[in-house]
C-alpha cells in the first residue's frame, strides 16, 4: 500500500498539527524566557564590604564576601596586600577556604589545593581560580569587583 | 487462512497501541462509553451559556499556570515582596507578561464565573436535581471571591495595602465573632506584615486546595447527571418537546478548545495592549508606590469592581441604625441577599416541579440591575474625577453620579423589559420595577439609598400581593422586605438621632442626672419657650471632660457663671476643651464676658472686623502668654481669683490717655519679662532675650525711642495684642508665611508711609515692596507652594533689628542660601567690573524684591536678554561671544532634556516601569542644574566640563529610553505574530468542528 492520499481531511488535520505546534511555541516561548535565569542574576557586579566585614578580614587575615552572585574570598598576602579570588572551588563548586599556617587555599570537599594566586597546587580541581579586583584597603573603602563586569 | 487474514488487517497506530495499553491495566472502555453518551442539550436555546463554565475553567487553569510562574520570583515579606514584584515587572523577561495575564485573567475568571452563575438562574438549571451543582458552583464564587481579595494585597503596595485595610474591617462587624475573625484574618490587631503571610498562604495554598475539591464535585455533578436543559421562562409558552443531544466528545469538546483558543487570544492582546488594567477603579494594578502604614490613605480607593457594590452600600448607610453600626447593617443586609440567591433552588418550588418560574427571572434581573446601580455609582459615573480623588465629598457631584448612574440602569433595565416581554413574552416585572423605582427615588427625588430602597420594597410588596403570587417568590419577597424595609423604616431613627438628645452618659463625662440643681437650672433655661442654649451648646457641653464639667458647676455653684446666657456664651466658643478650662479659671475672663453685667461685658465673640477685635475671647484663651498661665492679670495687674476689680489694675503702664499717643512705653514694658533670662527660664528657656537691645539698633527702634515716632512698629504691631501665637503657629502675625502681610500692614501702605525716606533721607520708601515679593520667585514659592525654604521679608532684613542691606553686603545676603552661586561668581571677571561700577552683585540682574525665576531666556543675545543691555554697554565682543555659548549650549541640552522626557511619558503611558527612567532623568535636570549655576563663572572651560557631563547624562538616558523602545517593538511583533499564530489555529480548529459535524450527522 502507498502512502495515505492528502485528501482535504488529511490536510486539515496536518495543517491543525501544525499550527498546534506553532500556537504552543508561542506560548511556550515566553514561558521558557520567563524561566531562564538573568546572567547576572540580578546582582551587581561589585560589592563594597561593611565596617564588620572589614573587622573579619583584619582579624582573621580573610574573608569570604559575596560579590552579585559570586563568591569571593578576600585574604591578605604577605605583603599584607589585598586579593580577591573567586570562592568557588573549580572541581565541584564547594565553597574554599583559607589556611594561614599553611599559606593555601583549600577545599575540603575534595582536598584540592591552590596557592594564594589561585593556580592549583594539588587534587582534582581542573582550572585555578578566578581573581577579582579589590580596590581601596582596609583603612578606607574596599570594593571587589568582578572582572570584565560593569559595577 | 486466518493467519492470511491477520496480515490483511491494517497495522494498529501507535496511539491506539498506546490505548490498549492502558485500556488492559485501567479498564477505561467502560469510562470512555460513558462519556462517549455523553450529550449536550440542543434546542430552540442557545447554545452559549453551556460555555461559560468551560470559560471559567479555563481562565482558571491560565490562573494555576501563570501563578506557578509568579511564585518563582515573587518573595513574600514586607521587604521583599513589592521590591520581587518590582523586579519581576521591570527586569525578568517576559515578566510584565505573565503578571498581566495573572490579573487579567483573575478579572476575567471573575466575569466568567458571575456570567455563568446567571446563565444557570435565567435557564433554571438550579432545580431538582441539580441543587447541590449550584450551592458547591456559589461556594466556588465565593472562593474565586476570596482569591481576589487575597491576591490584591500580595504586591504590597499602597492601593492594595488600604483596600485590604478597609475590606478586612467590615469582618468585624459580625456579631460576637467578628472582632476575633478580623484579628486571626489580619495576624493582628492591624494590617500588617502578618496579613501578608496570611493571604499568601490563603492565595497560594488554601484557595486552590478548596477550590481543586470543589471544581473536582462540580465536574462529577455534571458528569453524573448532565447537562440541564433551560427551562422555558415565561408562562405563555407551552413547554417544547424533549430537545436533541449533542455529542460532548468530540464535538463540543472541539467547540469548548475553540473558545479557549480563542479566549486566550484576547488575554493576550489584553495583556501587551494593556498591562497594568484598563485604569477603571477596581480594574487596575499598577504596582504605584509601595505600602507605608504610616503614610495617610488617599481618597479614591476602590476595591476591585465585583466587591464595589459592597463598598458603594457601604457609604450610603449612616453611622447607625436600628441600634447597630452602618457597617454592622450593611453587613446583614448583605447576607441577607446572599442568602436569597444562595436558596434559590430551596425557593423555586415552581421551578423544582419542572413549570415556569417567572418570578425568579424577574429576581435574576432586578439582582444584576441592583448590582449595577450600585457599582455604577462606585465608578462615579457621569464626572470626571482626578487619579486619587473622592467626588463623594461634594453634593453636586455625588448627585451627578447618582443621576447618570440611574439613568444608564433605567435605560438597561427598560430595555431589558421589552426584549423579555417581546422576544419571550414575560409578564412578571414586579422586582425589575422595585430595583428601577429604587434608583429613580434615589437620583431624581434625592431620596437617599436606603429611603429609596424601603419606597421601592413598600411598592414590590404591595405589586406581589395583589398578584397574590404563592410559593418561594412569595417567601424570598419576605425576605428581602425583612432586608429594606427595615432600614427604611428607619431613616427616621437615621434622621432624629441627632436631635434626640442621649441621656445617657457616656464614658469620661459626669452623669447628667448628677449635675448640681443649679446648674441643671441654667443648662434648661427657657426665655419665650425657647432655651437659651441651643443643641450646639448643649451636645458641646455633655462632650466636655468630666473635670471641665465639673469647672463649670463649681462657676455655677460660685455665681461666676449666673445666667444661662453667660453659659451659653461660653459653650457657644469654638474652642477645645483645655481652653475652656482656661477661662473658668479666671474670674477677669468670667466676669468681662457676662452679658448680665453690661457695664463689665468686654469680651465677647468678635468678627475680625470689629475694631475691638483684640477683644475675641476666642483669641484671647488662644494667646500664648494666657495658655502659659500668664493670664490677664500678667500684663493688667491683679489677680485671677480676685472677684472684684483691685486697685492694683492699670497701674503698671501709662494712663490712658498718653498711653496711646505715645506707643515707646511697650518695647521695655514687654521687655520686663523679654529681657530677663531668669524670669525667660520659667516658660521658655530657648527664646532669646535680646530682643529689646536688637530692636533699639533697628530703624523700627532708632524713629520710636529716638524720635519718639509712636508710627514705628514696636511689639504690638507685629507680633499682636491678645491671641499672641508662638511664631510657629500658622495663626501667629509672625509665622513666616504671615510675615509679608504682617510687614506690608505698614509698607504696603502709601498713606501711613507717607514722609518716610531712604538713608539719603530724599527717596520715599517705596510701598510696592509687597506686591513684588509675592509675584517673586521668592513669595511663589513661600505662600503659593508654602515652601519653608525661601525667605520672606525678615529673611534678607532681620528681625527685630530689622535693617535694610547696604548694597555692598546685598549679595552676602543672598549667599546665606545661594552659597554656591556666589563663590563662582567671586573667580569671575563680573566681580572686579561689579566692585568698579559700585553695583549691588546679585541685585544687579536677578533683581530686589521682584526677584523673578531665572530662566536660559536672560541669556539671549537680543534685546529681550539680560546680558544683552549690559554688554552693549560695557562688555567686549567676546562677552557676547561667551554669553551666546552658554546660551545655545543650555538651550541645547534643555531642549533634547524635555525630548527625551516626553518620550519617557510616552513609555509610561505605554505601560512600562519607567522608575529607572525617570531616576536618570532627574539625575540629567541635576547635571543641567549644575550647568546652568556655572554661568556665574562666566567662563567658558568650567561651564564646558559641566555641559559634557550633562550631555553625557543625557547619552544614557537616550540608551536607556531606545533600549525600552525596543523592548515596546518586541512585545508588539511578538503579539502580532502570536496573534496570528493563534487565529490560524483557531480558523483550523473551526474547519475541524464543521468535518466533525458533518460525520457525526444532525443532533440525535
Amino acid at each position: 500500500m502507498g502512502p495515505e492520499p492528502l485528501t482535504r481531511r488529511r490536510w486539515i488535520d496536518v495543517l491543525l498539527g501544525t499550527s498546534f505546534t506553532a500556537w504552543m511555541g508561542a506560548v511556550l516561548y515566553p514561558v521558557l524566557r520567563y524561566l531562564t535565569p538573568l546572567r547576572d542574576g540580578g546582582g551587581s557586579n561589585k560589592a563594597t564590604l561593611t565596617d564588620a566585614q572589614k573587622q573579619e578580614l583584619s582579624a582573621n587575615g580573610f574573608l569570604i564576601a559575596r560579590c552579585g552572585t559570586d563568591r569571593v574570598l578576600l585574604l591578605k598576602d604577605k605583603e599584607q596586600k589585598l586579593k580577591a579570588l573567586s570562592a568557588k572551588c573549580t572541581h565541584e563548586g564547594c565553597t574554599v577556604q583559607f589556611v594561614p599556617a599553611d599559606g593555601i587555599i583549600w577545599c575540603a570537599c575534595h582536598n584540592g589545593k591552590f596557592s594564594l594566586d589561585g593556580r592549583v597546587i594539588s587534587g582534582p580541581p581542573p582550572r585555578p581560580l578566578a581573581s577579582f579586583t579589590v580596590e581601596g584597603d582596609l583603612k578606607g573603602v574596599v570594593s571587589v569587583i568582578k572582572p570584565g563586569g560593569m559595577a | 487462512m486466518s493467519g492470511a487474514r491477520d496480515s490483511a488487517a491494517p497495522p494498529a497506530s501507535a496511539g491506539a497501541r498506546i490505548w490498549r495499553m492502558l485500556d488492559e491495566r485501567f479498564q477505561l472502555s467502560g469510562l470512555a462509553t460513558f462519556l462517549g453518551h455523553k450529550v449536550v442539550p440542543v434546542g430552540s436555546h442557545s447554545m452559549v451559556w453551556y460555555y461559560l463554565g468551560g470559560v471559567s475553567l479555563f481562565f482558571f487553569v491560565v490562573q494555576i499556570g501563570t501563578g506557578i510562574l509568579l511564585l518563582m520570583n515573587y518573595q513574600v515579606g514586607e521587604n521583599t515582596s513589592y521590591e520581587s514584584m518590582k523586579h519581576l515587572v521591570g527586569r525578568v523577561p517576559f515578566g510584565w507578561l505573565i503578571r498581566s495575564i495573572h490579573c487579567w485573567s483573575a478579572h476575567l475568571m471573575s466575569l466568567a464565573v458571575l456570567a455563568h452563575l446567571f446563565s444557570v438562574l435565567f435557564a433554571k438549571a438550579y432545580r431538582k436535581p441539580r441543587e447541590l451543582t449550584w450551592y458547591s458552583g456559589f461556594a466556588m464564587l465565593g472562593l474565586v471571591l476570596g482569591f481576589g481579595f487575597s491576591g490584591y494585597l500580595l504586591p504590597w503596595n499602597e492601593l492594595s495595602y488600604f483596600a485590604t485595610a478597609v475590606g478586612t474591617d467590615s469582618v468585624k462587624s459580625i456579631p460576637l465573632v467578628g472582632p476575633w475573625m478580623l484579628r486571626v484574618l489580619r495576624g493582628g490587631e492591624e494590617v500588617s506584615v502578618q496579613t501578608l503571610y496570611r493571604f499568601f498562604a490563603l492565595h497560594v495554598c488554601i484557595l486552590p486546595l478548596a477550590i481543586a475539591g470543589l471544581i473536582g464535585l462540580h465536574l462529577l455533578f455534571i458528569q453524573r447527571q448532565g447537562m440541564a436543559e433551560p427551562l422555558e421562562h415565561g408562562p405563555s409558552r407551552e413547554p417544547k418537546g424533549k430537545p436533541g443531544g449533542m455529542p460532548f466528545f468530540p464535538n463540543f469538546a472541539m467547540r469548548d478548545l475553540l473558545l479557549w483558543v480563542i479566549c486566550l487570544n484576547i488575554l493576550a492582546l489584553l495583556a501587551v495592549a494593556l498591562p497594568f488594567g484598563p485604569g477603571i477603579p477596581g480594574m487596575e494594578w499598577e504596582l504605584g508606590a509601595k505600602a507605608n502604614p504610616l503614610k495617610p490613605a488617599y481618597p479614591g480607593i476602590k476595591p476591585e469592581w465585583y466587591f464595589l457594590w459592597v463598598y458603594q452600600m457601604l457609604r450610603e448607610f449612616p453611622a447607625h441604625l436600628f441600634g447597630m453600626e452602618g457597617p454592622q447593617a450593611c453587613l446583614l443586609l448583605a447576607t441577607i441577599l446572599g442568602g436569597i440567591a444562595f436558596a434559590i433552588p430551596l425557593l423555586d418550588r415552581n421551578a423544582a416541579k419542572g413549570k415556569p418560574s417567572p418570578r425568579f427571572t424577574d429576581l435574576g434581573v432586578a439582582g444584576l440591575l441592583f448590582l449595577g446601580f450600585l457599582t455604577f455609582k462606585a465608578w462615579d459615573v457621569g464626572v470626571h474625577v482626578p487619579h486619587g480623588q473622592d467626588p463623594a465629598g461634594d453634593p453636586a457631584l455625588a448627585a451627578t453620579i447618582a443621576r447618570t448612574a440611574a439613568i444608564w440602569i433605567l435605560g438597561i433595565g427598560l430595555a431589558a423589559a421589552a426584549l423579555r416581554r417581546l422576544r419571550w413574552g414575560h409578564t412578571s416585572f414586579a422586582f425589575t420595577f422595585a430595583v428601577l423605582l429604587q434608583a429613580a427615588l434615589n437620583a431624581f427625588a434625592h431620596l437617599s439609598w436606603l429611603a429609596s430602597g424601603g419606597v421601592a420594597l413598600v411598592v414590590l410588596a404591595a405589586l406581589l400581593i395583589l398578584g397574590r403570587i404563592r410559593g418561594g417568590a412569595s417567601a424570598a419577597a419576605a425576605l428581602l422586605l425583612f432586608a429594606l424595609v427595615a432600614p427604611a423604616a428607619a431613616r427616621a431613627d437615621e434622621k432624629g438621632e441627632g436631635a434626640a438628645p442621649a441621656t445617657a452618659s457616656a464614658p469620661g463625662h459626669v452623669s447628667e442626672e448628677t449635675w448640681p440643681a443649679d446648674f441643671r437650672k441654667l443648662f434648661l433655661a427657657a426665655e419665650k419657650n425657647a432655651p437659651v442654649l441651643d443643641e450646639k451648646a448643649r451636645a458641646r457641653f455633655r462632650a466636655l471632660p468630666s473635670h471641665a464639667q465639673e469647672l463649670f458647676f463649681s462657676a455655677a455653684k460660685t455665681g461666676s457663671v449666673s445666667s444661662a446666657a453667660h453659659l451659653a456664651t461660653l459653650l457657644a466658643l469654638d474652642i477645645d476643651d483645655r481652653k475652656v478650662e482656661l477661662i473658668l479659671g479666671d474670674n477677669c475672663v468670667l466676669c468681662h464676658s457676662n452679658p448680665d453685667l453690661p457695664d463689665e461685658i468686654l469680651f465677647k465673640p468678635r468678627g475680625k472686623s470689629d475694631p475691638n477685635a483684640h477683644l475675641d475671647l476666642r483669641e484671647i484663651v488662644s494667646d500664648v502668654h494666657f495658655r502659659g498661665g500668664l493670664m490677664c492679670a500678667g500684663c493688667h495687674g491683679g489677680k485671677p481669683a480676685d472677684a472684684e476689680m483691685s486697685a492694683e489694675i492699670g497701674k503698671r503702664w501709662p494712663a490712658s490717655d498718653v498711653r496711646h499717643k505715645d506707643r515707646s512705653w511697650i518695647p521695655a514694658f514687654c521687655a520686663r519679662c523679654h529681657s530677663s533670662s531668669e524670669f525667660m527660664r520659667g516658660y521658655n528657656p530657648s527664646l532669646p532675650v535680646d530682643q529689646l537691645l536688637k530692636y533699639r539698633t533697628s530703624k523700627h527702634g532708632q524713629l520710636l525711642l529716638g524720635k519718639k515716632d509712636s508710627k514705628a512698629a514696636q511689639c504690638v504691631s507685629c507680633h499682636g495684642v491678645h491671641g499672641i501665637r508662638p511664631p510657629d503657629s500658622t495663626n501667629s502675625l509672625v509665622y513666616r508665611e504671615n510675615i509679608p502681610g504682617t510687614c506690608g500692614k505698614c509698607h504696603a501702605n502709601a498713606a501711613y508711609m507717607k514722609g518716610y525716606t531712604l538713608d539719603d533721607d530724599k527717596t520715599p520708601i517705596p510701598t510696592n515692596q509687597l506686591e513684588q515679593y509675592r509675584k517673586s520667585v521668592h513669595g511663589l514659592a513661600l505662600l503659593g507652594k508654602h515652601d519653608s525654604g525661601a525667605p520672606a521679608c525678615n529673611g534678607c532684613h532681620g528681625n527685630h533689628a530689622a535693617l535694610p542691606p547696604h548694597t555692598e553686603f546685598v549679595s552676602q545676603v543672598c549667599r546665606n542660601c545661594h552659597a554656591a552661586n556666589g563663590n563662582l561668581f567671586d573667580g569671575s571677571p563680573h566681580k572686579k567690573a561689579f566692585l568698579a561700577h559700585g553695583w549691588p552683585e546679585c541685585e544687579t540682574c536677578h533683581g530686589k524684591h521682584d526677584i523673578a525665576r531665572p530662566t536660559d531666556e536672560m541669556l539671549r543675545d537680543d534685546p529681550q536678554g539680560l546680558c544683552h543691555a549690559c554688554h552693549a554697554k560695557f562688555g567686549q565682543p567676546k562677552c557676547d561671544e561667551t554669553a551666546r555659548f552658554f546660551y545655545k549650549t543650555i538651550t541645547s541640552l534643555r531642549e533634547s532634556h524635555d525630548i527625551l522626557g516626553k518620550d519617557t511619558d510616552l513609555l509610561a503611558e505605554r505601560g512600562f516601569d519607567v522608575d529607572e527612567l525617570r531616576f536618570q532623568s532627574s539625575a540629567v535636570s541635576d547635571a543641567l542644574r549644575k550647568t546652568r549655576l556655572g554661568i556665574h563663572t562666566f567662563d567658558r572651560s568650567d561651564f564646558i566640563r559641566d555641559s559634557e557631563a550633562t550631555s553625557q547624562a543625557e547619552g544614557t538616558l537616550r540608551k536607556a529610553n531606545s533600549d525600552v523602545w525596543s523592548e515596546y517593538r518586541f512585545r508588539r511583533n511578538g503579539l502580532v505574530l502570536a496573534t496570528a499564530l493563534i487565529s490560524v489555529f483557531a480558523g483550523l480548529l473551526y474547519l475541524k468542528i464543521r468535518q466533525i459535524d458533518r460525520d457525526s450527522g444532525p443532533p440525535k
